[in-house]
Order: C-alpha cells, then structure tokens, then sequence
C-alpha cells in the first residue's frame, strides 16, 4: 500500500515542480513584457520631448527673427505668423491665426503677392506702403515683402510663404543723404554763378567804359555772395567739427553756468532784434549749471534765438527760458511767429531742411543753423525739441545734462556724477 | 447649411474684402497725393479704380450665382444681399477717391496754400478707419463695431459742417487762391460722402446680423405713425 502512497506522493511533487516552473516562467515572461513595454514607453516619451523641443527650437528661431514671417495654407488660411510679423504688420497674432489672409493682411500688395504665389507657386517681391487705417500719412511703413511656394516634406506644395522686412528708416535716410547732396550742390552753386556772372561782366569791360558806380554795383555783388559761399562753408566746417569731437560724452566736460551762456547769446542777437522792434525777454535762474562746453552752447543758443527773430513779425517778444526738468536743464526759445507746419516738424533739425526754400534763403539762411544746434545737443548726450502750431508760434528746447554748482571739474580717471 | 454654400460664402467674404482694401487705400492714396502734391501717386489711384469697377462686376456676378444655384435663406439671404449692396457702396466709396485724386492733380498744378483750410489729416484718419471697421464688423459680425462707424460719422460730418465757414474765411482773406480752395472744399465733400458709404455699409452689417433695415428709420417710423393715426 505503501508504494502506492509514495508513487502518488512523487506524483505530487512532479505535478507541483511542474506548476512551478510554469509559473516562473510566466512570470518571467511578464517580467520581459513589463521591462519591454517600459522601455518602449521612455522611447516614446524621448521622441516626443525631442520633437517637442526641436518644435521649440523652429519656434523660438522663428520668433526671434527680426522679418515678418507668415505661413499660408493652400486655402489662404494663416498657418503661422511669428512675433516681428505680428509687431511690424500689427496684427493681433492669436485672432489671425486660422483665417483667410484676406481679412488679416489688409493690404492690396501682400495680397496680390501671396495671391499670385499660391496661385502659380512662383516666387514674388515688392516694395510697399504699409499704413493702417488711423495712422497719419506722413509717416507710413516701407515694407521689402516677399513670397514664395512652401513645400512639404515629398515635395508637394502646401502653401506659401511672406516674409516682410522695415526698411523705413533705410528709405528715410536715403532720401535724407540724396537731398543733402543736391542741396549742397545747388547751396553752393547759386553763389558762385552769381560771382561767375559779375566776374564776366567786369572782364568783358575792355575798354574801360564801365561807369564807376556800375563795377562797385558788381564788386558788391562778388563780395556779397563770397560772404554767402563763407558763410555755408563755415556752417559745414561747423557741423564736420562737432561730429568728429572725441566723444567722451558730457561727463568729461566742465560744468558752468547757464546763465551767463544765454546772456550772450542774447547780446549777440540783440542788433537783429533791434532791427525788427522785438523784446528779447531773459528769464533764466542764476544758480543753474549744467556741463557743457560753453562756446558751444551759446553757438546753439544763438541759432535758436535768430531763427526766432528772422521768423517773427515786428514788434514781438521773443523769450528765452532755463529751468530744470528732473536730471536735464531745459533752455527754451518762444517766438510768437508764424509758427511749423507739423508736416515739417520732423524733419527740420537735418541739413538744408527748409518750410519754404524762397523765404529762408531771401532771410540769410544757410539752411544749416538748426542742423547745428542738433548736433550740439547731441554731442552734450541732449537733445533737441521743438513744438509749433502754424500761425502760433514756436517753442524750440535743447536739453543739457544738469549738475550741481559744487560738482567741481571733471577728473579722467573718476569722473564725477551729474 | 451645404458645405458648397459655406464655401462660396466665404469666397465672397474675401472677394468683398480685398475690394474693400483697395477701396480703403485708393481714399488714402488720393488723400496723401493732395498733401503731397505728388501727381504720380494720383494717376495710380485713377488707374486703381479701374481694377475696383472691374472686381465690382465681378463680384456682383459672384453674389448672382450663389443666389441662383444655392438658394440661400435667412441669415445667409441676408449675407449675400448685404455683400451685393456693400459692393456698391465700394465702387462709389472708388469713384470718390478717384475724384479726390484728379482734384490732386489740378491742385498740383496751382500754388501751394501756406496753410490747409481745415484738418484734412484728421477727416482723411477718420474716414479711412470707418472703412475699415465696417468691413471688420462685417467679416466677424461686430455688431458694436458697426454701431461705432456710425458714431465716428458724426466727428467727419462736424469736420465737414466747420470746413465751409472756414473755406469761406479763406477766400476772402486771400482771393487769389479761390482755385485751390475750391477743390478743398470738393475734397472735403468726397470725404463726407465716403463716411456716409461707409455707414451705409455698417448699416447693413447690422441688418445682416439683426435683420432689421436701419436705413431712413426715423423717416419710415414717421410715415408709420401716420398710417396708423
């Protein structure tokens, strides 16, 4: 009976290390799956994080650029605009996003552009007016915009794109160097034909006959315009020194009153004022000081304040005010004259800049004296300031760095604070 | 609605519009070429409005079609009945820019004024943005932006009413200049008329959002009153 039990016993046994060897082989195998799938899942999650942060990457490269860039699908809606297309265009980006192009770029260029891109899949450029609706006409934005086909991945087309770049301030100072040149050109040659002429003329006087009053009329002439022809090439000379001036900026330069600057300044203009009955009012506290180089100053002074007078009728007040403003000192020149079209008011302070080309230059103006008092300001790390009405009068200010009456005199190695 | 229906819709929505942009900058084209008295500027502005009599056909034909081969109704009758006279209102919104820019032209011609007779800048920012905005309200629907076009009206109408005495006053001081002075005052009017095109088509903006006609609504609510009375 015995080796019955013992047989079923052994049975036993088999039967369980049997189970339990298919146990921990599942278990194993679970074990695999589980390490497998784990695995797996960090492969997963590796990818993404790295399209994710390559998406990033386009995305802060694109955002960070300083063209215009927008993205249209086939249909016209807007794939992506980034952040300087968004400021440049001024388009609110997350509303723009989706729709047509149409109704987000307002402009009939950008439209024919991306139009004919889509529609033929050619590359397109041009230059345009960029203006919203409210923003004066005077100062619209110069846009370089170009289109071209997007692609994807196979090669097909799936849009296109518009890539806008500001060259508003290029334009602007182009114009601003075409117009000097022409101006000195035409400045200087008005003068000189004028001195061509009468030295012609006296020459053709062979025989003597000229009466006496005559050639004086003509030498006049000559000395008239050679003063003009000084005076322009002064001014010029003038405005290459302050330019070239080793900028060590205003704190290298000594402070001084400002009073006594604007004193003089007003002496020297008081025979033009005389001339033309007008008050020439000081009002300027004694103690200010600011630091600046005071030959300079009074030269600009001395602009502003002929320019009021050349522009004012007759028996008006022209005033003269400093005041401190905060870490400046302010001067300002009040006229009661005809006062800036404020078509001109952004542009007077360049060279040769003239409201009315006849009558300044029939007032003796080289076109340069305003010019001057600008880089003046400039070279004081100032600046200039001018508010006008047409028919009011004007108000011009120069802006200097303020400094205390005891701040002494400037050191190289430390340079005292304003 | 048919997926057909709603893509056609929306072609017209940026079929209206980009006519409305040329619209808009063909007034501020002209405008900027009286100022500046730059005569090229003007010719483009004339030559523009061809393309905008042109895109106005067009569009109309498109508006005809969706009528007679989608039947539209309710919101969407509205809509298309609303871009229909909106493109009228821009082809005459055209027809006045380019009046504005031949009156450049002659002007270019004549001495400079010293001074503008009246604040063209302001009544050209106005009109130009009340343009805009009415096509704004119509692409999204803006109620509140429409009912806004038609308030800045009142500023360009005040511009307008002041413009004549202060024209007037400018003759007399100085009457070599009545030429000039004449076209700006017709410039003057143009503008005017534009703000009122461009009320016109808030005004249908709203009819097309609330369906109810604001046009000539004190007039109608008078002839009501006395029907009934």
């Amino acid at each position: 009976m015995s080796w019955v039990l013992a047989i079923l016993l052994l049975l036993c046994i088999a039967a369980l290390a049997a189970l339990g060897m298919a146990y921990a082989q599942q278990a194993r195998r679970l074990r695999e799956h589980r390490d497998n799938d784990h695995h797996r899942q960090q492969q997963l999650r590796q990818r993404l994080a790295s399209e994710s942060a390559r998406r990033n990457e386009l995305e802060a490269l694109l955002s960070s650029m300083a063209e215009g860039v927008v993205a249209v699908d086939l249909d016209g809606a807007l794939l992506n605009l980034n952040r300087a297309g968004a400021k440049l265009m001024r388009i609110d980006r997350d509303a723009a996003l989706g729709k047509p192009y149409q109704q987000v770029l307002r402009h009939t260029g950008v439209q024919q552009l991306l139009g004919r891109t889509l529609q033929e899949g050619s590359l397109a450029q041009d230059e345009l007016t960029w203006a919203l609706p409210g923003d004066s006409v005077d100062r619209p934005l110069i846009l370089q915009a170009q289109t071209a086909p997007l692609h994807d991945g196979e090669g097909g087309r799936i849009g296109a794109l518009l890539v806008v770049h500001d060259v508003t301030q290029v334009r602007r100072l182009e114009s601003v160097r075409r117009d000097f040149v022409a101006n000195v050109s035409h400045e200087v040659k008005t003068p000189v034909a004028a001195i061509k002429a009468a030295v012609e003329t006296l020459l053709d006087d062979h025989t003597n006959a000229m009466p006496r009053d005559d050639a004086e009329r003509f030498m006049r002439i000559i000395a008239r315009q050679a003063e003009r022809l000084n005076a322009i090439v002064e001014d010029l000379l003038a405005l290459a020194r302050i330019e070239q001036a080793p900028d060590g900026g205003p704190l290298h330069m000594p402070v001084a009153e400002v009073r006594p600057v604007l004193e003089a300044a007003a002496e020297t203009c008081a025979a033009n004022a005389e001339a033309k009955q007008i008050t020439l009012q000081l009002d300027a506290d004694a103690t200010l000081c600011a630091r600046m180089t005071p030959s300079m100053i009074e030269q600009a002074v001395t602009n502003l304040i002929d320019n009021a007078i050349k522009y004012s009728p007759e028996r008006t007040v022209v005033s003269v005010r400093v005041r401190r403003d905060q870490a400046d000192v302010v001067i300002e020149v009040t006229d009661q004259g005809r006062g800036i079209e404020a078509e001109h008011l952004d542009r007077i302070f360049e060279r040769f800049y003239r409201t009315d080309r006849a009558r300044s230059r029939a007032l003796g103006g080289t076109g340069l004296g305003l010019s001057i008092v600008k880089h003046i300001a400039d070279a004081h790390g100032g600046r200039v300031g001018v508010e006008s009405r047409a028919g009011h009068g004007s108000t011009f200010r120069l802006y200097l760095v303020a400094a205390e009456p005891d701040a002494g005199q400037p050191d190289a190695d430390t340079p005292a604070a304003a | 609605m048919s997926v057909f229906l709603e893509r056609q819709i929306d072609r017209l929505k940026n079929q209206v519009l980009q006519l409305g942009t040329l619209c808009e900058e063909n007034v501020r084209d002209a405008v900027t070429a009286v100022l500046r008295r730059d005569v090229e500027l003007a010719r483009k502005v004339i030559e523009n409005d061809k393309q905008i009599d042109l895109d106005e056909v067009e569009l109309e034909e498109e508006c005809l079609h969706t009528l007679a081969l989608n039947q539209p109704v309710a919101f969407d009758l509205r809509y298309v009945v609303a871009v229909l006279k909106i493109n009228n209102d821009l082809e005459r919104i055209g027809d006045h820019a380019k009046n504005i820019a031949e009156q450049a032209i002659a002007l270019a011609d004549e001495p400079e004024l010293d001074q503008l007779p009246y604040d063209l800048r302001t009544m050209v920012k106005h009109v130009t943005e009340m343009v805009h905005n009415a096509l704004d309200a119509l692409v999204s629907l803006d109620t509140d932006q429409a009912r806004g076009v038609r308030k800045q009206d009142n500023e360009v109408d005040r511009i307008n009413a002041e413009m004549y005495d202060a024209v007037i006053a400018a003759m007399r001081r100085d009457p070599h200049r009545m030429e000039q002075l004449v076209h700006f005052m017709g410039i003057s009017k143009q503008l005017e008329r534009i703000a009122d095109h461009a009320c016109n088509i808030a005004k249908d903006v709203l009819y097309m959002a609330e369906g109810e006609i604001l046009r000539h609504m004190r007039l109608r609510k008078g002839q009501a009153a006395e029907k009934n009375a």
